[in-house]
């Protein structure tokens, strides 16, 4: 399969002394849609800035569309798309004329830029929203339109970078289809979220970075298998969880010391047997459920329970 | 080189992108019309007319040169809506920075020199009618003011690049702090440097400390030059000082633009 994006051992440090990115390594194959997860301040976006030619890297190689990125920045700008975490717009001028603009700016003559801006405003349902400032659009609205001018240039890899954050679940479900179009159009995707429904949704593998450094590498169902796999889950009275826990010894264990008991099913067709065998000791279970875990789970265990940002994130020094 | 590149190479591509950055700019100021064209026009004329009559008694001190005040103000007038209405395009510069445009007319390639050009130049285009008005309130009023019509264009062309000399300062600020107030902030700016002229007063008139401000003052040399083309009797030494100066204040200015741009990457 062609690589569309290598990154060997990539570091960044900020003229601060911020260290955002460590040895970064993955490489993304062609169509393919890599997302990469992470907390506020681990490292995302800056990937995110060097893969695009937008900061230099401390140290590492870097290529996207097989063009080696500190050596020939312009010519994988060429190839690229790029949505950043905000939406880089211009709030006066209308929709219509935003990617007019853009689509100038890249060299299309007036006339064939006028008609791809029609092309894409048609693509993303907002012909009838066309002729009103930007200002004025809804968030939602705001975001198709930065994803159309990211795409003005038709690009081989695109690079998204929290496109959904703030965005309602409709908005958000929308934008999820423009982005599995493009895949199945066979544009590369590499998607920064912090959402893992989203990851989950859309990712064909996934990489959490965590403090800068790359702390899992795979597909979602390959990351969740790390965490070990489903379980039927009962919640009842501490006695008569031990004795579940003792009848089905081996494959069943109590959680928290209390009243859960977890027991562990190889295929889906163990949680009927379970339930049989739990059934002939006479529980009264309050709750039962079967439990997969999910990639929050995964991104948990691996990124810390903690809330909130990392501090000390400053202007320059993108998350 | 990328496509872009490729499709306008060279010079071509420069002014191109140069166009765009104008064209944008004109676009923007159609909706922010008071801050993009009223407020360039407004206090200059104000000034020509208002204060110009109220202080106009300062032409009878022995020592003032013209007939009138509105002969000695008209020069330094038409370069007032440069320094009175600036920063149109800072502000866009700081909201681009701030939002991410900067970012993306990066990604597209575009040259910062050519969008910097085109965005000063629109600065300069903006303050056109406000001079040509300040200038025609002047001629009126005043009793020797009667520019030709290739001193008119001089004056206005002086008025122009002036405003573009001006606002690389408001650029150069809007660059450091990304900030859309701090260009705005730095407005009132033109009351100290205009006042330590000789826009309102010759040096002689003033006291000791502020003449020897007026005549190391930049501004005095710009006034200087446009007064040879109000006064009609034009001392070409004099205009090529006017020219040198703004030549000198753009290229420190643009020089340290460019290293805050550099940084910036």
């Amino acid at each position: 399969m062609y690589v569309a994006i290598e990154a060997e051992q990539l570091a960044k440090i900020y003229a601060t002394g911020t260290e955002a990115l460590r040895d970064v390594t993955f490489h993304v194959g062609e169509g393919e849609i890599f997302g990469y997860l992470g907390r506020n301040g681990g490292g995302k976006t800056t990937t995110v800035r060097i893969l695009t030619g937008l900061t230099g890297a401390t140290r590492g190689r870097a290529r996207v569309a097989g063009v080696d990125v500190v050596a020939r920045p312009e010519d994988v700008r060429a190839r690229i798309g790029v949505t950043l975490q905000e939406a880089a717009l211009d709030e006066l001028l209308t929709g219509r004329e935003f990617l007019t603009l853009v689509a100038s700016l890249w060299g299309l003559p007036r006339r064939e830029a006028k008609a791809r801006a029609g092309e894409l405003l048609e693509l993303f349902d907002l012909t009838a929203a066309a002729g009103r400032r930007i200002g004025t659009y809804s968030g939602g609205m705001q975001r198709r339109l930065d994803l159309a001018a990211a795409l003005v240039r038709r690009p081989e890899v695109l690079f998204l970078d929290e496109p959904t954050t703030g965005l309602d679940p409709q908005s958000r479900r929308a934008l999820w289809d423009e982005i599995r179009r493009l895949r199945a159009e066979g544009t590369t995707v590499f998607l920064t979220t912090q959402y893992l429904e989203e990851a989950e949704a859309l990712a064909d593998r996934l990489a959490v970075v965590h403090e800068g450094r790359i702390v899992a590498l795979g597909s979602p169902e390959t990351l969740r298998s790390q965490l070990g796999g489903t379980v039927l889950r009962l919640r009842t009275n501490p006695a008569d969880a031990a004795r579940a826990a003792s009848r089905l010894a081996g494959r069943a264990h109590l959680v928290n010391g209390a009243g859960t008991v977890e027991i562990d099913l190889e295929q889906p067709a163990d949680a009927l047997e379970a339930a049989a065998a739990l059934a002939a000791l006479g529980l009264r279970p309050d709750d039962v459920e079967i439990h997969r875990p999910s990639l929050e789970d995964v991104f948990v265990a691996l990124t810390g329970p903690g809330a909130g940002s990392r501090s000390g994130t400053r202007s320059g020094e993108a998350a | 080189m990328s496509q872009a590149a490729a499709l306008h190479p060279g010079a071509f591509g420069f002014a191109r992108t140069a166009w765009l950055a104008f064209r944008r700019e004109e676009l923007r100021a159609r909706r922010r019309f008071a801050m993009a064209w009223v407020f360039p026009l407004v206090p200059p004329v104000v000034t020509v007319t208002l204060f110009a009559d109220l202080t106009g008694s300062v032409a009878r001190l022995p020592a003032f040169p013209d007939p009138s005040y509105f002969d000695w103000l008209a020069a330094g007038a038409v370069l007032l809506p440069g320094m009175m209405g600036a920063g149109f395009t800072a502000v866009g510069l700081a909201e681009d920075l701030r939002g991410g445009f900067a970012d993306r007319l990066r990604l597209l390639g575009a040259s910062p020199a050519a969008v910097t050009l085109g965005r000063m130049g629109f600065d300069a285009a903006r303050v056109l009618p406000a001079a040509a008005l300040v200038l025609l309130v002047s001629v009126l009023q005043a009793e020797d003011v009667h520019p030709s019509v290739a001193g008119t264009a001089s004056l206005l062309l002086l008025a122009a690049v002036w405003a573009m000399a001006w606002n690389v300062l408001f650029h150069l600020v809007a660059r450091l702090s990304a900030s859309p107030q701090a260009p705005q902030a730095l407005l009132p700016l033109f009351a100290p440097v205009t006042f330590l002229s000789t826009v309102w007063l010759p040096a002689e008139l003033m006291p000791r400390w502020a003449e020897r401000l007026a005549e190391a003052n930049p501004l005095s040399a710009v006034v200087e030059a446009a007064r040879q083309w109000t006064t009609g009797d034009v001392d070409p030494a004099v205009v090529a000082g006017g020219i040198a100066t703004i030549a000198l204040w753009s290229a420190v200015l643009v020089v340290a633009l460019a290293a805050v741009e550099r940084r910036r990457r």
